[in-house]
């Protein structure tokens, strides 16, 4: 077996500490029986971990902890339907908050709520195609409203958690 | 924060009030018929009044059930065979452009307004029902 250096067992551990954290969040939040205007609104917090990966410009790492998180939920609280569904909001939302960071220089708040309402509007077309419906249109106000507060929540939390990354990073 | 965050807030509010400004002017009415579509189909469109105290079982091609009910005016799922149970967390319905979903059964039951009522689908569907 090959001997692996510290810095790569660091960041694995660091890495699969995220996993767990984000999807003991999704976990958590699914036993919240509150019902908020319409199908499948939710804090997301899982995403706080994402956005904390991504300010720090590790997008590999943000994408590799999110299809962790995703694919493992799926499996042990979830469905293929679960899984398609957060699958589609969590790639968006990554590209978008990505890009307004780097490319648009944005703020990470910004960036953040810009990510919520992608996440929402990615799930609304993936409803809509599954279901072959217009129905769910009816929700798009309600869905953007509740992606730009999620992003709001976890752009702040994000913001405070920020300094403390590189301590738990150990370097 | 800079300039271009404060605009893009600005912009977000904007989209969202503008949102909510053209459902309001799309969905009006009093609520009428429920219209209960499978995969984009149309499966049964029936006024809310005569259904009223009843349970429809919605029986699915892969052998699953959706049990939807009507009280007061409200339509809800009271049970259901699918995996997550979405659908009865739901909740009750009452207005026009409400919906309830069930993806692992591609149902949608939608309540619509008086407003739609000039469809002319809308009576062969309701006698196709009974």
């Amino acid at each position: 077996m090959t001997q692996m250096s510290p810095g790569k067992t660091r960041k694995l551990a660091f890495l699969g500490l995220f996993v767990t954290l984000s999807m003991m969040l999704s976990y958590l939040e699914s036993l919240i029986p509150v019902y908020l205007g319409a199908p499948g609104i939710k804090p997301g917090l899982a995403n706080l971990f994402i956005l904390l990966l991504l300010m720090d410009k590790r997008p590999k790492e943000a994408v590799t902890v999110n299809l962790l998180r995703i694919v493992l939920s799926g499996f042990l609280f979830g469905n293929l339907f679960s899984v398609v569904y957060s699958m589609a909001g969590a790639l968006l939302s990554m590209v978008v908050m990505y890009a307004m960071l780097f490319a648009g220089r944005f703020h990470s708040l910004t960036a953040s709520i810009a990510g919520g309402i992608a996440h929402n509007l990615a799930q609304l077309a993936v409803a809509v195609l599954v279901l072959d419906t217009d129905a769910m249109i009816y929700y798009l106000p309600a869905l953007v409203l509740a992606g730009a507060a999620a992003g709001v929540l976890n752009g702040l939390l994000a913001g405070i958690l920020k300094p403390y990354l590189r301590r738990l990073r150990g370097e | 924060m800079k300039r271009r965050d404060f605009l893009f807030a600005a912009a977000v509010v904007f989209l969202i009030i503008l949102c909510f400004l053209l459902r309001s002017v799309l969905y009006h009415g009093e609520a009428v018929y429920l219209e209960i579509s499978r995969d984009g189909t149309m499966i049964s469109w029936t006024r809310l009044s005569e259904l009223e105290g009843q349970e429809l079982r919605i029986a699915s091609p892969d052998g699953g059930y959706n049990l939807v009910c009507i009280e007061n005016g409200g339509v809800f799922v009271r049970e259901a065979d699918c995996e997550n149970g979405d659908c009865i967390r739901q909740g009750t319905i009452h207005h026009t452009g409400e919906s309830i979903i069930c993806l692992p059964h591609k149902l949608t039951v939608t309540i619509v307004g008086s407003a739609d009522s000039g469809s002319g689908d809308a009576q062969i569907y309701d006698t196709i029902v009974r």
